[in-house]
């Protein structure tokens, strides 16, 4: 009997001891390293996502959480090297039409028929203040300045501080504002690793403006792929390594998506009427209860107008206030600089995909990693969850574009570098963490 | 080792080469005593546990004991672990105490680090009484915590949009009514009163200037359901029981959220406070239990409880005038299964120490766990005995530590992954007196 239960107490303390000395509730570090990568002097070039530009301006927060910083804020766990950006002022920031940043507002509309939300200028003007050259201060690290084409990279005038001659979000940084180069620029660092996120700009300035062909058109193919390539044989040459980001399509990004081509909501009555008024005007264009589509400006047909047909975009700079109270868009035709027709729908995503695979193929001869970017946007037309949080390139609800609709959010830009970040740990047998993407503000709500 | 010497210590009952049958239930005892045996020993390998939000600490002497205690169930302790013992106690006794928790969370996050839930201490009351209406009849109320779980991470933690703050508790008021049957069976039984409170904080998607909104959820409920005992005990070396816990239906009628940093523009969708409707089910429990008198002074008792934990699939958050803000939290729990074993030894007329071990297993798959129920499988270690001071007063005390084993997850629904530990430390002391 006596040796049973001798049995049992032993069985108890050498349970309780092994239970004491498990009594912790903290864990093992994880060891993460770099793979065949090197991020100990690392650049970025490219226009305004990779600046952090964001609601329209360079801002101190949004520049701060640009996907540039939140890449090397993580390579800094696997021997990465600092990482400058010429960060502006703390303020209202300065955009490229030097104004300031935009916040969202909440309006009624002048008919008094509800509420829109519409992002409006937190100042009059941007701060001045960030024009100061910085280019003696630092070499810098993010060469990536908002509104650059893959021409302006390679162009001494695009740093001339002068807005009518250069880019002033360049001159403030280029190292010798007016001689340099941003493709200069970025060898001075002499680069170990490199991410370029270029030709949204050549493309989307044309679409961001309606497609005026008149002021500025979309640079051709061959063009951009020849600037892209000597600009990869320069930072290859010293045996730097990569990531190349792709161009997005417009249906994945609100300020071409948010507004559905038959928004146009009437009851019976409303459409009754203006059947009625277009009986004489313009019979094709007929109206029903519920949603329609919106009618545009055509110079092609007789009347001058038509409606819109599926695929056609109308864009979200169109005044909210005049499509609910003043016609626009029923009695008043949209004017082409708020609407992409087919044509030009057709124009800019043949130029993407053209662009993508150009890209492609050169990422492919080269070796270096591609972010299909392009695809990963597309994707978040359907919700994804993160950590609990919703994110989709819905206009605001999304949370992923900026209350511009075409630039990121924070939250965007780290959903952007999460899914770099899985690329250069799969390409560079890396194993590098994920960013924690609900720790960066979301859009702020009026 | 545990394995090795369970069928030793269980091979006693069968060196008993002069036993025969000496009532006429002996027989039956003596089959379902080898059944539940052999239960025991075929289902000891590897899955067994009860775990979800269930207490392993529902009284001094139970929890003393490994809450092996269903075949024990000595003093007004029986009204809760086993209804059918109450009239074989002696004397009629009224026990009054409280349990403490003190769990310890911590989370590692792939993308940010490690979190530690904040310390806090929880504490639940412990009351039951009995009393010895005749030899033939007991009745008797107990009042405890069958199910709690509380956790706090910081406010700005990781995982802030999923849960901050959660706390759920049911306290169990059950009046009983016990019957002896024969000399050596009773049965007993009663209606179970659930007072439930359901507590929720979260971050919500929106942000206004001042941050995140937050809401805090405050859900309250009673339920209803009934409690069954049966002991048998042969002799004074052999006792079994069966008994069984019902399920019991919460439905929170008039939940209450407030929401804080609501941006003005989404009042309209976001009110606050409004009201919202939920409901879930708390599982029904199948405990087995034999006890064994090996020596004049050692009393050794190992339990089976099967608790159906499949009935908690989902907790739903309706809300009629702000449709936004639904929600529903999927659980996915599976039935589950607990071993316990415990020990009693009667080390002088004042002092009976008891000690016990337990293995919890976690009813939550691995792609359902929350952060507000990090719950895994769990090695119980618990301490503990009884002073008698005086013939009518006693003091229980027990200690008991829950060590859960370390989870790595990844929560489909919420896309949050990571690495949960804890560990709890619970001690509880119930004061008895006798009559």
């Amino acid at each position: 009997m006596k040796n049973h239960f001798n049995k049992f107490l032993v069985f108890s303390l050498v349970s309780a001891s092994i239970l004491i000395g498990s009594c912790k509730t903290s864990f093992d570090e994880i060891k993460y390293n770099d793979g065949d990568a090197d991020f100990s002097r690392v650049i970025a070039v490219g226009s305004n996502h990779f600046a952090g530009y964001s609601d329209k301006a360079l801002y101190r927060e949004a520049q701060s959480a640009s996907i540039p910083v939140l890449l090397s804020e993580r390579f800094a766990l696997v021997g990465g090297g600092a990482f400058k950006q010429p960060l502006v002022n703390p303020g209202v920031g300065l955009g490229v039409n030097g104004n300031s940043k935009f916040i969202l507002t909440s309006q009624t509309t002048s008919c008094g028929n509800g509420t829109y939300y519409v992002p409006v200028a937190a100042a009059d003007s941007g701060d001045a203040s960030n024009t100061t050259w910085l280019g003696n201060s630092s070499v810098f690290n993010n060469l990536a300045v908002p509104g650059t084409r893959m021409a302006d990279i390679t162009s001494q005038s695009y740093g001339d501080p002068s807005p009518f001659l250069g880019n002033p979000l360049y001159a403030r940084f280029a190292s010798s504002p007016g001689t340099s180069t941003i493709s200069g620029d970025a060898l001075l660092t002499v680069p170990s690793f490199f991410m370029i996120w270029l030709g949204m700009e050549d493309i989307y300035e044309y679409a961001l403006s309606g497609g005026d062909e008149s002021n500025t058109n979309i640079t051709a193919s061959n063009e951009f792929i020849a600037g892209f390539s000597d600009l990869l044989n320069s930072l290859t040459s010293q045996d730097a390594t990569g990531i190349i980001v792709n161009i997005p399509l417009p249906s994945s990004i609100p300020f071409f998506a948010a507004i559905p081509y038959n928004g146009l909501y009437l009851t019976a009555t409303e459409a009754a009427e203006l059947n009625l008024l277009y009986a004489t005007v313009d019979p094709s264009i007929q109206f029903t209860q519920g949603y329609n589509r919106y009618v545009i400006a055509d110079s092609s047909t007789s009347t001058g107008r038509r409606q819109i047909l599926p695929g056609e975009m109308i864009l979200l700079s169109i005044p909210q206030d005049s499509l609910r109270c003043f016609g626009l868009g029923r009695t008043v035709p949209i004017s082409g600089n708020y609407v992409l027709t087919a044509a030009e729908v057709s124009n800019i995503t043949n130029k993407v995909i053209e662009y993508n695979s150009l890209i492609a193929s050169q990422c492919n001869s080269r070796e270096l990693a591609l972010a299909d970017i392009s695809n990963y946007l597309n994707s978040l037309k359907q919700n994804i969850v993160f950590n609990g949080v919703n994110y989709s390139t819905e206009y605001l609800e999304g949370g992923v574009f900026s209350t511009d609709g075409y630039n990121l959010s924070q939250r965007g830009s780290a959903l952007v570098a999460n899914e770099m970040l899985k690329v250069i740990n799969s390409f560079y047998n890396a194993k590098i963490p994920l960013i924690d993407v609900n720790q960066y503000p979301g859009i702020v709500f009026p | 080792m545990l394995f090795k010497t369970l069928p030793e210590l269980l091979s006693l009952t069968f060196d008993c080469t002069d036993c025969r049958p000496k009532f006429v239930g002996m027989k039956l005892f003596h089959t379902i005593r080898d059944i539940l045996v052999i239960l025991i020993l075929t289902v000891t390998p590897v899955s067994m546990m009860a775990g979800g939000f269930q207490s392993n600490f529902n009284g001094a002497r139970s929890a003393a004991m490994g809450g092996a205690f269903a075949p024990v169930a000595t003093g007004s302790g029986s009204v809760f672990d086993n209804p059918g013992a109450m009239t074989f106690q002696e004397l009629s006794s009224v026990s009054l105490g409280a349990a403490f928790r003190l769990p310890a969370t911590s989370f590692l996050s792939p993308y940010s680090g490690n979190f530690d839930s904040e310390k806090s201490m929880r504490a639940g009351l412990l009351f039951s009484g009995l009393y010895k209406i005749n030899e033939k009849s007991a009745a008797g109320i107990s009042v405890n915590t069958p199910f709690a779980s509380y956790i706090k991470w910081s406010d700005d933690w990781t995982g802030k949009y999923i849960a901050i703050e959660s706390t759920t508790r049911t306290i169990c008021l059950q009046p009983t009514y016990s019957y002896r049957v024969s000399e050596s069976f009773g049965v007993g039984g009663g209606p179970v009163i659930g007072l439930s409170r359901n507590f929720l904080s979260k971050a919500i998607s929106y942000s206004s200037s001042s941050g995140p909104m937050i809401g805090e959820f405050e859900g309250k409920a009673t339920s209803y359901g009934f409690a069954l005992g049966l002991y048998l005990a042969s002799g004074e070396d052999f006792k079994m029981a069966l008994t069984y816990r019902s399920s019991m239906k919460v439905n929170i009628q008039n939940g209450e959220a407030t929401l804080t940093n609501v941006p003005s523009s989404l009042t309209g969708l976001y009110p606050s406070p409004t009201d919202f409707t939920s409901e879930y089910q708390l599982p029904n429990v199948i405990s087995a239990g034999v006890a064994y008198q090996l020596t004049r002074d050692l009393m050794l008792s190992v339990q089976l409880d099967y608790t159906g934990w499949k009935v908690y699939d989902e907790v739903k958050y309706s809300f009629d005038k702000a449709f936004d803000l639904s929600f529903t939290e999927e659980k996915n729990y599976k039935n589950t299964m607990a071993l316990k074993f415990g020990a009693r030894y009667h080390l002088n007329d004042k002092i009976e120490v008891m000690g016990g071990v337990g293995f919890d297993n976690s009813p939550v798959p691995d792609d359902a766990v929350l952060p507000n129920n990090p719950d895994n499988d769990r090695f119980l270690l618990s301490l503990g005995g009884t002073i008698r001071f005086t013939e009518a007063i006693s003091l229980d005390a027990g200690w008991q530590l829950e060590n859960y084993k370390e989870r790595e997850v990844n929560n489909t629904s919420m896309q949050f992954s990571g690495s949960y530990k804890t560990i709890s430390n619970n001690f509880g002391l119930a004061l008895n007196y006798e009559f």
